[in-house]
C-alpha cells in the first residue's frame, strides 16, 4: 500500500465526526473494488494505528484514537456487510463476546466478519456477557469454538471465571475456547487454560482454523 | 446555559485559540463551536509532531533539541492571533515545550491544557507551568478535563461557566417515576454530559440499578453519540472518573444523594474512620456499575470528593483517618 493511500485511510479512519469513513466506503465500492479488499485495507490501517500506540520509544497514536478508529472501523462494518458473500458451506460454528464489565466490542466486531468471510457462522452474543450467558449458549447452540474479548485489563480475569462456568456445567470440554483482545496475554490465556489465544483477528482466524481441524 | 452564567461576575472578553491534535481535539472543539462558542474561537491549529519534524530536516534527534530552544520550532504556518485562552487540547507530549512560546505569541492571559489521557500529559510540566508563570500566565492542567469548576483566574472561570464539570436542572415525573425532563446547565467539554441527558429524557428511575446502568453505558460506550475518550486504565481510570462525576451530577439535580454526601455522612455518623476501609466501601469492582450500595467507580472520584471535604473545611484527615472537622459538625 502506498503511503498516500495509507495516509488516507489513517485520516478516514481517525475521524471524529464519522463522516468520512462512510463516504470512502461508498467511493469505493462505486468504483467497483471488493469489500472485503476494502476491508483488509482499512485493517492495515487499524494495525499501523495499533503499532503507533505501542511503540514506547514514540508513542504516536493515543487511547482515543484507538477508540476512535474502532468505532469508524464498525462503521466501515455496516457499510460494507450487506456486499459480503457467504460462502455456502459453514466450516464451524462460533460464539463471541465481550466479558461482563466491558462494554468495547470493536475487535469482536472485526473478528466476526474475518470469520464469516472465512466460511464460519458466528454468533455474536454482545458486551458486558455474563459467564452464565456464554455457558447457556454454549450448552443451547453446541458451537465448535466459544471466542472472548476483553479490551479492559480489570475485566480481562473474568475469562478466567467462564472457563470455570463452563467446567461446573459439565460444557468444558464440548468447545474449543479462544480469547483475545487488548488486555489477553498468551501467558493469561495458558493460565487459564484455553485452547487458543488469537494476538489479532488474523491470528484468532488462524487459530480457529487449527481449532476446527483437531 | 443561561442560569450557568449568573454566578456575579461581569462577562470577561473569551476569545478562545486552540491548538489541538487527534480527535480528543476535534470532539471538544467540535462541542464548543455547537454549543454556543463559535464566536469565541479565535483560531484553530493542529499541531502535529509529523509537521514540525518536515519543517526542520536536517535537524538531529529533533526531540531532544525541542526543549532547548521551543522558540525555533513554533510552527511557521500557526496563524498569530491575540487571544486571552489557549486551549491545549491532546498534541502529543513531546510538543509541550512549544506552549510557552506560542502563548507569548498570541498574548494570552491563560492557558488551559487538560490531561484526558496519562500519554498526552506534557513531559516537562512542571517547567511549562514555571515558564508560563513567569511570563505572567496562569495554567491549568485539569485531570480529566470534566473535573474543571471554579477558577481564580477570570478567563479560565468564565471558560469553566459553560463547560467543565457538569451540572443539570432535572425535573422528574414522579407519578409515572420518569425523568420528565433535563436542562443542561454547565456541559462537559467533549458533550459526553449532553449526549447522555438526551439519553435520559423519559427514562424510569425508580429502579435504581437500571439508571445507574444507563448512565455508565451511555458515557463508556463507543458506540453512543459523543462518549468518553478518557483514558480508562484502572491504574489511571479518568474515564471511569468522568462517569462518576456525570452520575453524581445527575443524581443531585434528582435531589437524591451525592457520592460526596455520602461519604460525609459515613465519616461524621463514624465519628472517625480509617481512609483505606472507607475507600474499600466506597468503590465499586469495575464494571460493577448497578451496585447500588458502592458509590463510584473509580477510585480518584474517591479521593477527589475526600479532597474536596478537606478544602471546604468539613473533615480533616490525620494519620490515615477521616474525621469530622473540629466544630462543624
Amino acid at each position: 500500500m502506498s503511503k498516500k493511500d495509507l495516509d488516507t485511510i489513517l485520516d478516514v479512519l481517525l475521524d471524529f465526526g464519522g463522516r468520512k469513513i462512510r463516504d470512502y466506503c461508498a467511493k469505493r465500492l462505486g468504483e467497483g473494488t471488493d469489500p472485503y479488499r476494502i476491508f483488509e485495507d482499512l485493517s492495515m490501517g487499524l494495525e499501523e494505528i495499533g503499532r503507533g500506540y505501542e511503540n514506547e520509544s514514540f508513542r504516536r497514536y493515543f487511547t482515543s484514537d484507538l477508540i476512535v478508529a474502532g468505532r469508524n472501523m464498525k462503521r466501515a462494518i455496516e457499510v460494507l456487510k450487506p456486499h459480503f458473500k457467504r460462502t455456502l458451506r459453514a466450516r464451524g460454528k462460533v460464539v463471541v463476546g465481550t466479558v461482563k464489565g466491558d462494554v468495547h466490542d470493536i475487535g469482536k466486531a472485526i473478528f466476526s466478519i474475518i470469520l464469516e468471510s472465512n466460511g464460519f457462522e458466528v454468533i455474536d452474543l454482545g458486551v458486558d456477557v455474563a459467564k452464565e450467558d456464554f455457558a447457556a449458549k454454549v450448552k443451547d447452540v453446541k458451537p465448535d469454538i466459544l471466542g472472548m474479548s476483553s479490551l479492559l485489563t480489570s475485566t480481562v480475569s473474568y475469562m478466567g471465571e467462564v472457563v470455570e462456568e463452563l467446567k461446573r456445567m459439565n460444557l468444558r470440554d464440548k468447545v474449543k475456547v479462544i480469547v483475545g483482545g487488548r488486555a489477553v496475554t498468551e501467558d493469561f490465556a495458558e493460565r487459564i487454560g484455553v485452547d487458543a489465544y488469537g494476538k489479532d483477528c488474523i491470528d484468532g482466524l488462524k487459530k480457529c482454523l487449527s481449532l476446527i481441524n483437531t | 446555559m443561561d442560569d450557568a452564567k449568573t454566578y456575579g461576575m461581569e462577562q470577561v472578553n473569551l476569545r478562545i485559540y486552540i491548538v489541538y491534535r487527534g480527535p480528543f481535539g476535534e470532539q471538544v472543539v467540535n462541542n464548543l463551536a455547537m454549543k454556543g462558542f463559535a464566536e469565541k474561537i479565535y483560531g484553530v491549529y493542529e499541531l502535529k509532531p509529523e509537521s514540525i519534524v518536515e519543517a526542520h530536516p536536517s535537524s538531529e534527534d529533533i526531540w531532544s533539541r525541542l526543549w532547548e530552544d521551543p522558540e525555533r520550532y513554533v510552527p511557521a504556518d500557526l496563524p498569530i492571533v491575540e487571544s486571552d485562552l489557549l486551549l491545549v487540547l491532546g498534541i502529543h507530549p513531546k510538543l509541550g515545550d512549544l506552549i510557552p512560546p506560542i502563548a507569548r505569541r498570541l498574548k494570552v492571559k491563560a492557558v488551559l491544557y487538560p490531561i484526558d489521557d496519562r500519554a498526552m500529559a506534557p513531559e516537562a510540566k512542571r517547567t511549562i507551568q514555571e515558564d508560563l508563570e513567569r511570563m505572567g500566565v496562569h495554567v491549568e492542567f485539569p485531570e480529566p478535563f470534566c473535573t474543571l469548576d471554579r477558577s481564580v483566574n477570570e478567563v479560565v472561570d468564565e471558560f469553566a461557566k459553560s463547560f467543565g464539570r457538569p451540572r443539570f436542572q432535572i425535573t422528574l415525573d414522579e407519578d409515572k417515576k420518569v425523568i420528565r425532563s433535563i436542562k443542561v446547565l454547565r456541559d462537559t467539554p467533549s458533550g459526553t454530559a449532553s449526549a447522555v441527558a438526551k439519553k435520559l429524557v423519559g427514562f424510569p428511575y425508580g429502579e435504581r440499578e437500571a439508571l445507574l446502568r444507563k448512565i455508565y453505558e451511555e458515557h463508556h460506550n463507543e458506540n453512543a453519540e459523543n462518549y468518553c475518550l478518557a483514558e480508562m486504565d484502572p491504574a489511571c481510570p479518568l474515564m471511569q472518573q468522568a462517569g462518576d462525576l456525570l452520575k453524581d451530577a445527575i443524581f443531585e439535580a434528582c435531589g437524591w444523594p451525592t457520592a460526596k454526601e455520602i461519604i460525609l455522612k459515613r465519616i461524621v455518623e463514624g465519628g472517625e474512620v480509617d481512609l483505606e476501609r472507607l475507600e474499600e466501601t466506597v468503590v465499586w469492582r469495575p464494571g460493577d456499575w448497578a451496585n447500588v450500595d458502592k458509590l463510584c467507580e473509580a477510585n480518584r472520584t474517591f479521593h477527589l470528593y475526600v479532597e474536596e471535604l478537606i478544602k471546604e473545611g468539613k473533615i480533616i484527615k490525620v494519620d490515615g483517618r477521616l474525621k469530622p472537622a473540629p466544630g462543624r459538625l
